[in-house]
């Protein structure tokens, strides 16, 4: 291993985490920790309760699953792409699967499109109550968080019906979905998000506007303009800082054209543009935003095949190809290249989490320990997706 | 969008030299292939107007290994003569990708790095999130990044050996006295010659 190190290092300076000064303490936000969201490491250098440096230390949750996907099909890689962000794992799959589609010029048929907003929606509201329930988790708050978890629950038990499992789907395929909706779908689903909208407005009057929670979200951690360009920030962290900036409406793809939804925009609802609040509440307007588009695609859904025709062994022509797609984390990015046989030679996956996690280091350098806690929780980063 | 590339091939030429960009707009990706060592140079005009890259969307890594015709990448560039004349030289390509708000478009730029201690400029200065991107690719790959300010490992521990990226990685026997590799029954009966009957494995081996 030794000859294929590269010799010709400049000299950057030793990196050393352990640095004794009087009066300063290193505190461990250890990989098991109720508030980090998932295995991460935060090494925080405090000076009483102000935080003078924080270090990230990402990489316990690393599976290379890039590297394993060069072994198999590219059929065979769809169930990994669940495992990349498990809370939104529709996304991926849908992801991989327009990526595979462009490359080797497959046509998937309209209700297969369908099929996939729908459960793409779904999902989005599912991801965003987890993020917005363990928010106030972190805070104290036990009821909201319990509350919403009763609606994941339902919204589960719609999708077990379409696809067989309640987080981990593998339902897109290349070239459409693998099953079709059973009998009775569309009034459960419909009855069912009758009752969601008012859910939301139920969340509104428990927290969202509750003296505490609105003390400790504004006026932390703002993010503007130029900063959000400057780290890569995507998805609803972006919009919150006022940049108008969404996939579905700017870069469409699939049967977005034909939907009518709004894009939410930060507006510094309480306190400044940019700031945690901001955040916090263009998710909570995007999952009613959501209920919205499922109605909408329910109702326009036509009838038809839902998987195209496609080879037994798929062999690509040489090439790449790179493909975007809006999760509820931001912009997910496949880049696929492949050198004409059946195993891709090289999946890179880029999550919206990655970038997040890299403006840490910048804004969390002179802030409380509980302004840290609240500042995190709102970039809602997940672990498998850093680390992947 | 291959018109962008085409125009940005032409004007890229005039400030730092036509032999130093290489039009790639016709290819299933788009994109323009610039020298390893104007690859700072390009980014910098790409942020200014009229392009105005907003941020820096990623920076992926490959290497070329095994790829089909890689020599494929060093003969028809203009910058042929900096790879050297040896048949075997071993290829990494780097895609960073930039993405412009105003104009809504997507600039790739390509570069392809030679060598067994490949290394190229870091655009940490430009923008923010390249430091994490960079830490990855030379975690994995083993590229340096010269002037980057921080570059040490980030999804392995420090005191890894090797680069798993590569195609030719085989990981050490052990780490820190923990076996790397599981006992595999299969393997086991092979090596004592039970042969395999009715298994689905069956067909693979022939």
């Amino acid at each position: 291993m030794r000859d294929t190190e590269p010799t010709n290092l400049s000299n950057t300076e030793k990196y050393t985490i352990y640095d004794p000064i009087s009066d300063e303490m290193e505190l461990n936000m250890g990989p098991q920790h109720p508030s980090t969201h998932g295995i991460i490491r935060l090494v925080l250098k405090t000076d009483g309760e102000v935080v003078t440096r924080v270090i990230p230390d990402v990489g316990y949750l690393h599976r290379s699953i890039e590297k394993i996907g060069e072994l198999g099909n590219y059929y065979d890689f769809m169930p990994y792409t669940d495992r990349v962000d498990y809370l939104s794992a529709m996304h991926a799959n849908a992801g991989y699967a327009m990526a595979v589609e462009k490359l080797a010029h497959i046509q998937v048929p309209e209700r297969a499109e369908y099929l996939r907003v729908i459960a793409q929606e779904f999902n989005r509201i599912i991801s965003h109550i987890i993020a917005v329930g363990a928010y106030a988790l972190d805070l104290g708050a036990f009821t909201p968080f319990v509350y919403l978890l009763r609606e994941r629950e339902k919204i589960n038990d719609l999708i077990e019906s379409i696809c067989g499992a309640r987080i981990t789907y593998n339902y897109a395929r290349v070239g459409g979905v693998s099953q079709d909706l059973p009998d009775g779908f569309k009034e459960k689903a419909l009855e069912y998000l009758d009752h969601f909208d008012l859910i939301v407005k139920e969340y509104d009057r428990l927290i969202s506007y509750n003296k505490l929670f609105v003390h400790r979200l504004a006026n932390v951690g703002i993010v503007n303009r130029e900063t959000a360009f400057r780290y890569g920030l995507v998805g609803p962290n972006l919009r919150a800082s006022g940049i108008n900036w969404d996939l579905r409406k700017d870069q469409p793809y699939s049967v977005y054209p034909k939907l009518e939804f709004k894009v939410a925009v930060g507006q510094g609802w309480t306190g400044t543009v940019g700031d945690s609040f901001d955040r916090y509440y263009c998710r909570i307007i995007e999952m009613e935003e959501s209920s919205k588009i499922i109605r909408q695609a329910l109702l326009q859904m036509p009838e038809g095949e839902i998987r195209a025709k496609v080879p037994r062994k798929l062999k690509p022509p040489v090439g790449e190809v790179i493909s975007h797609i809006e999760s509820s984390r931001g912009d997910l990015m496949y880049y696929i290249m492949s050198n004409g046989t059946e195993n891709p030679y090289r999946i890179k996956i880029r999550t919206g989490s990655f970038n997040a996690m890299t403006i840490l280091e910048e804004l969390g350098a002179g802030m409380y320990i509980a302004d840290l806690v609240s500042f995190f929780a709102s970039l809602d980063v997940v672990a498998p997706e850093v680390d992947r | 969008m291959s018109n962008v590339h085409s125009e940005i091939t032409k004007e890229l030429g005039s400030v730092i030299g036509s032999d130093r960009v290489f039009d790639r707009s016709q290819q299933l990706l788009p994109s323009i292939e610039v020298h390893p060592e104007s690859l700072y140079d390009c980014i910098a005009f790409l942020k200014k107007k009229p392009y105005e890259a907003s941020y820096l969307d990623s920076i992926n890594g490959t290497d070329l290994l095994s790829f089909p015709g890689p020599e494929i990448h060093r003969k028809d560039v203009p910058w042929s003569s900096w790879y050297g004349t040896d048949e075997k030289i071993r290829l990494y390509m780097l895609v960073y990708q930039l993405v412009s708000l105003e104009h809504n478009k997507e600039y790739i730029v390509k570069a392809v790095l030679h060598g067994n201690n490949p290394f190229i400029a870091s655009i940490d200065s430009l923008f923010g999130n390249a430091n994490w991107l960079e830490r990855e690719i030379y975690d994995l790959l083993g590229i340096d990044f010269l002037n980057s300010r921080d570059l040490r490992r980030i999804m392995l521990p420090e005191d890894w050996e090797g680069f798993p990226m590569r195609k030719d990685y085989k990981e050490n026997e052990k780490y820190w006295d923990m076996p790397t590799t599981r006992f595999n029954p299969l393997e086991a009966m092979k090596q004592r010659g039970i042969a395999l009957k009715n298994s689905i494995l069956k067909d693979k081996e022939d």
